[in-house]
């Protein structure tokens, strides 16, 4: 996509990226030498349970992902493990043992789990349910799995489950190093997706989902295809488990279990992939040994570890190690530790595409007989408005006019109680904001909505999602976005900071970033909400002059809500007073600023 | 005279963003002040501040000559301030009683009260049954005039009160606040809109843009009305 | 028929009875308390303890009911407090805690299964048809909760206190209310009913470590179709436990065992607030 000739217009990072990838290649082949020579040291019974940890490892793997990365608190995961567990239990105890039997059986195990993972994803985020929401469903999920298989009578084995069937004849030793390796290679693939520029998407819709959408990510798409995939990878995993241990009981599905991983993870550390591996192969270990000898003990101080990491230190151990040794290595070994860094990035210009609006000939925006009720509350009535390519349309009335409500409606088809929205001709009808964004509408909210997690450029890159599919295994070295984002960026020095995590910019910083992110969207239409609000007086008329300027060179509509009547004055071409839900005034800068009307609507409080 | 409320190099705002910048005001027992300027100027702002919403940034509070810094608001509702916020103001779900119960368990006590208002605000000694949200603009408006008189408090923060309100519960509202003040010397900060209440009913003023004090004076002065019409023109 | 409306009403009061100090500390706190099943567990022991001691049942009410509630003061001092802001977090928690207390049971007790006298046994004859006493009483019992909840609710100033911060938190403390104080005093009267509730339901069932867990997720799920109030609980607890019973009795127990959880999933997906009305 980028081109090759577009002058470069800044550059960061370096030389730390080459050192991490080198120590990245280092730390897998010492994990798969590690399971390799390991069974040569270890007893049988160590191997024994440490194989049955592995597979657990991997359940903790993926549900950081879900957790950790993503922010989806998931209770079922051990729905999916019993579901590819069971897949083999069933097929050896009632078909028989048969390389056909085996592939067919795990080829179900896995198209059950998608399914079953596809319609949980479709429950669990749906429009309009609250965060909560998520956790009913997954604790529904493994209950209902449980239930369903304890119901099973002979077919399931019931309470009991199934056990001894006939599965693959392979030496200990080799169950161990396939588990090692799986582990070893699985947590390396998860690592380097999760650096990957897909795998910021993950963070992206976990740091702010509403942002997301009104960045043109369909992020119940993400999120489904997410659970689909660690689902099927869990559903491997019990496969496995059954093959190996030949025992499949109903607890494998029940919340119980599901509630377990998320110790592991939570314990290690979530959102550091390691830590959640760690923590599972320490815990579950640790469950063998010292289960046996302090029976209760190690539970009740895994539970009491558990409760002091939640409260306490919520990031979980790994941090805490991790953070210990930079502190042992900087004072200790007087060696300067590299810190991770963004790899080196180039700025470019993206060609010019012309807008949708442009294209088309319509209206930016046109609204027809626009209502919107709460209850009996009339907040907005008989909206009749349109707006065109060049344009600036100021939003100006009293709190409680409707100005906020306005903007919301047009940029969410659900949001309206009545009348129809065009965005460049398109009809928005009940369409959720993604499906806006693609018809052209870029949306700015009054306090500056962007992803504190990530760096500057990655903030700037998510933006720019729906125009490059971004790849699941490397970082691209180079950043395009359209002249107007990059005139934002240079304009306010966010091009010398494009690797400062964003949390760390001012107040006037990130609302700039804010707008440059939804200018790399490459909108036609652009809807401001007070971007002015807690400015000092040089940020506003910075952010006056850019927004001008991107009327005049690229032909935005821009609809601008707006207390500061002085900045209002400055920059629009046209302002429309609302007051009581309704238009009272649609006219020039002149034509409202010498109302009579206007002037009672504000210095009167009263109508 | 120990001022009721002095405020000195006050910065606050919501998360990173800061809505005053800097700000002092004074005001006396006894005394009301009015704090003009149009929405989204950090009127709001500054009360919710005052009453321990929104940390204090730079600069402090003092009530009575006593530091309040990072006091809780209930903390300082029980220092003596009443505060009348703008929006979702009243327990709407809750009956009159009980949204005066709240801040007077003495049910004598708030009979006396709604005796001794009757004379502004006669229906609602009828409502005191009645849910809140049943009640007309106006009579919410009454009702929080009466909720913040009830425990007799030394400093009052009333938010655009006159909003929406018609002009005779208007002149009630201003006739009330001179009746208290007069009677108990009670300090009250006005926040407010409307030019010819404030005309009515306040001693100084001051007005806010962008969170600074552009203006201020007595509403004694010749040019009181001229000042604050410059300040509010659009 | 009379016996099976009977067991739908009876299946309704213990459900309410299971669940209603989750609700109030959902309601008040906007938490969930997912310690509630190690509560009930304790009041379960409670029960055991007292009759061991060769004291009367009746004095397993008083006893469990203070003993969870001063549990739950410490528990709200110690871990619920600092995760107010962080309500998923505080699920895992208190999930964590419930963990705790059944371990420490397991300590004392060992794991075993243990049965508990109960004060009321036998059949009583309604319309013809004999009908378990204790599960009569319990009926007996959700409706005194039921009045006794409400009555606090509304009869008493903490009550009128806790109301104003369930409503509007930030308009209660301008008003000079502590909310802090009173999510404490919510927790711990949670947590109390909580054991109070275990110990009622132990005439039912046997006593294990795990008697709480059972009851936890149905008392989860009537709580978020309820939102806050005691009435849509009610009404939750009739229909979805009046489901559980019907399909039990009709279908087959184990698809009994799930219909709350199904219906309530099902339920607030497409009516997000569920049985509240608003």
């Amino acid at each position: 996509m980028t081109d090759r000739h577009a002058p470069v217009i800044a550059t960061v990072g370096g030389s730390a990226a080459s050192k991490l990838q080198f120590g990245f290649l280092a730390a897998t082949l010492f994990g798969l030498a590690l399971v390799i020579l390991a069974p040569y040291a270890l007893d049988t019974y160590t191997m024994n349970v440490l194989t049955r940890s592995l597979l657990y490892a991997i359940l903790a793997l993926v549900l950081d992902l879900l957790w950790g990365y993503t922010g989806i608190l998931s209770y079922g995961l051990s729905a999916f493990f019993a579901i590819g567990a069971y897949a083999l239990g069933l097929a050896s105890t009632h078909l028989g043992f048969t390389p056909l039997i085996a592939v067919a059986a795990f080829a179900a195990g896995l198209v059950i789990a998608a399914l079953v993972a596809a319609l949980t994803g479709w429950l669990a985020f749906g429009r309009g349910v609250t965060p909560l929401y998520v956790s009913v469903v997954t604790l529904a999920l493994p209950i209902v799995v449980k239930q369903g298989l304890l119901s099973g009578g002979v077919f399931t084995g019931s309470s009991s489950g199934l056990s001894g069937f006939e599965s693959f004849d392979l030496e200990i030793e080799t169950w161990f190093r396939m588990g090692g390796i799986a582990l070893v290679i699985l947590t390396a693939l998860c690592w380097i997706f999760v650096r990957s520029d897909a795998g910021r998407v993950l963070i992206a819709v976990r740091e702010n989902e509403l942002r997301c959408r009104y960045l043109g990510i369909s992020t119940v798409r993400v999120k489904t295809w997410l659970m689909i995939v660690t689902a099927m990878i869990a559903a491997v995993a019990g496969y496995a488990y059954a093959a190996y241990t030949v025992v499949v009981a109903p607890e494998l599905a029940g919340f119980e279990f599901g509630t377990e991983i998320l110790i592991w993870v939570a314990l290690g550390g979530r959102g550091t992939l390691l830590g959640p591996v760690i923590g599972a192969l320490v815990i579950d270990l640790g469950s063998a040994y010292l289960g046996g000898s302090i029976p209760y003990v190690w539970k009740l101080v895994v539970g009491l570890a558990f409760v002091a990491v939640i409260v306490v230190m919520p990031r979980g151990f790994l941090p805490l190690f991790s953070s210990a040794w930079r502190w042992l290595a900087a004072t200790v070994l007087r060696k300067p530790v590299a810190v991770a860094m963004d790899a080196g990035l180039r700025l470019v210009c993206a060609p010019a595409q012309e807008t949708i609006s442009a294209a088309s000939g319509a209206p930016s925006v046109e609204i027809r007989q626009l209502s919107k009720r709460f209850g009996s509350l009339k907040v907005l009535e008989g909206i009749d408005f349109a707006a065109s390519p060049g344009e600036l349309v100021s939003l100006v009335g009293p709190n409680g006019a409707g100005k906020t409500t306005m903007m919301r409606c047009i940029a969410d088809g659900a949001e309206r109680s009545g009348g129809e929205i065009t965005i460049t001709g398109h009809d928005i009808a009940r369409l959720p904001p993604e499906r806006c964004v693609a018809f052209g509408l870029g949306r700015k909210f009054q306090t500056a909505t962007i992803f504190d997690a990530l760096s500057v450029a990655d903030c700037l890159r998510i933006a720019r999602t729906s125009h490059e599919t971004p790849s699941f295994v490397h970082r691209e070295t180079s950043l395009a976005l359209p002249q107007a984002a990059l005139d934002v960026i240079t304009a306010t020095g966010l091009d010398r900071m494009l690797g400062v995590e964003a949390r760390q910019l001012s107040h006037g910083e990130k609302q700039a970033l804010e707008l440059a992110m939804v200018l790399a969207l490459e909108p036609s239409v652009l809807l401001l909400d007070e971007p002015t609000a807690g400015l000092t007086k040089s940020e506003r008329m910075l952010i006056g002059s850019i927004l001008t300027r991107l009327v005049r060179d690229h032909a935005l509509c821009v609809l601008l809500v707006e207390h500061d009547l002085d900045f209002v004055r400055e920059i629009s071409s046209r302002i429309v007073v609302l007051h009581q839900g309704r238009i009272v005034l649609d006219g020039t800068v002149d034509e409202v600023v010498g109302s009579a009307l206007v002037r009672d609507i504000y210095a009167g409080g009263h109508a | 005279m120990t001022p009721a409320l002095d405020i000195k190099g006050l910065s606050s705002g919501y998360g990173e963003a800061l809505v005053l910048r800097d700000l002092s005001l004074m005001i006396q027992p006894g005394e009301i002040f009015a704090l003009l300027g149009k929405n989204g100027m950090g009127k709001s702002t500054l009360l919710k501040t005052i009453m321990g919403f929104l940390p204090v940034r730079q600069g402090h509070i003092q009530l009575a000559g006593n530091r309040t810094a990072n006091l809780p608001p209930y903390r300082m509702a029980r220092r003596s301030v009443a505060y009348i916020p703008q929006e979702k103001a009243l327990f709407q779900d809750l009956t009159v009683l009980e949204n005066l119960k709240l801040v007077m368990p003495d049910t004598a006590a708030i009979k006396a009260e709604l005796e001794r208002t009757a004379r502004w605000f006669p229906v609602l000694q009828k409502r005191v049954h009645q849910r809140a949200g049943t009640l007309s603009g106006g009579e919410q408006k009454m009702l929080l005039m009466v909720r913040a008189m009830l425990p007799k408090q030394k400093l009052m923060l009333i938010d655009e009160i006159s909003e929406g309100l018609q002009p005779s519960m208007v002149d009630a509202v201003s006739d009330v606040l001179r009746t208290e003040r007069a009677s108990r010397d009670v300090a009250i900060l006005l926040v407010e809109q409307n030019v010819p209440f404030v005309s009515s009913v306040a001693d100084r003023f001051s007005v806010l843009k962008q969170g600074e004090i552009v203006a201020s004076g007595s509403m004694a002065d010749a040019d009181a009305s001229a000042v604050i019409d410059r300040q509010l023109s659009v | 028929m009379t016996s099976q409306i009977l067991d739908i009403l009876t299946s309704a009061a213990i459900l309410y009875v299971v669940a209603a100090g989750l609700l109030i500390v959902f309601g008040v706190m906007k938490i969930i308390n997912f310690a509630h099943g190690g509560f009930l567990t304790m009041g379960g022991y409670c029960a055991l303890a007292t009759a061991d001691l060769g004291l009367s049942p009746l004095f397993a009410i008083p006893i469990s009911f203070l003993f969870g509630a001063v549990v739950g003061m410490v528990v709200e001092r110690l871990i619920v407090r600092p995760l107010y802001s962080r309500p998923l977090d505080a699920i895992l928690a208190t999930w964590g805690l419930g963990i705790i207390i059944g371990q420490l049971i397991t300590l004392i007790y060992d794991r075993g299964v243990h049965f508990v006298q109960s004060p009321i046994s036998g059949a009583v004859d309604v319309m013809g048809e004999s009908y378990s006493q204790y599960r009569l009483v319990m009926l007996v019992v959700a409706i005194l909760f039921g009045v006794v909840l409400a009555a606090v609710l509304h009869g008493t100033r903490l009550g009128l206190m806790t109301r104003a911060v369930i409503m509007n938190e930030d308009l209660a403390r301008g008003l000079g209310i502590d909310s802090g104080l009173v999510r404490f005093v919510t927790f711990s009267l949670g947590a109390g009913l909580a054991s109070l509730a275990g110990t009622l339901i132990t005439p039912l069932s046997s006593v294990d470590p795990s008697l709480g867990i059972s009851w936890l997720v149905n008392a989860f799920m009537l709580v978020l179709v309820s939102g806050s109030s005691l009435v849509s609980l009610g009404i939750a607890a009739v229909v979805l436990g009046g489901a559980q019973v019907l399909i039990s009795s009709y279908a087959n127990p184990v698809y009994g065992s799930m219909a709350i959880v199904i219906l309530a999933a099902v339920l607030l997906r497409v009516r997000p607030q569920g049985f509240a009305n608003d």
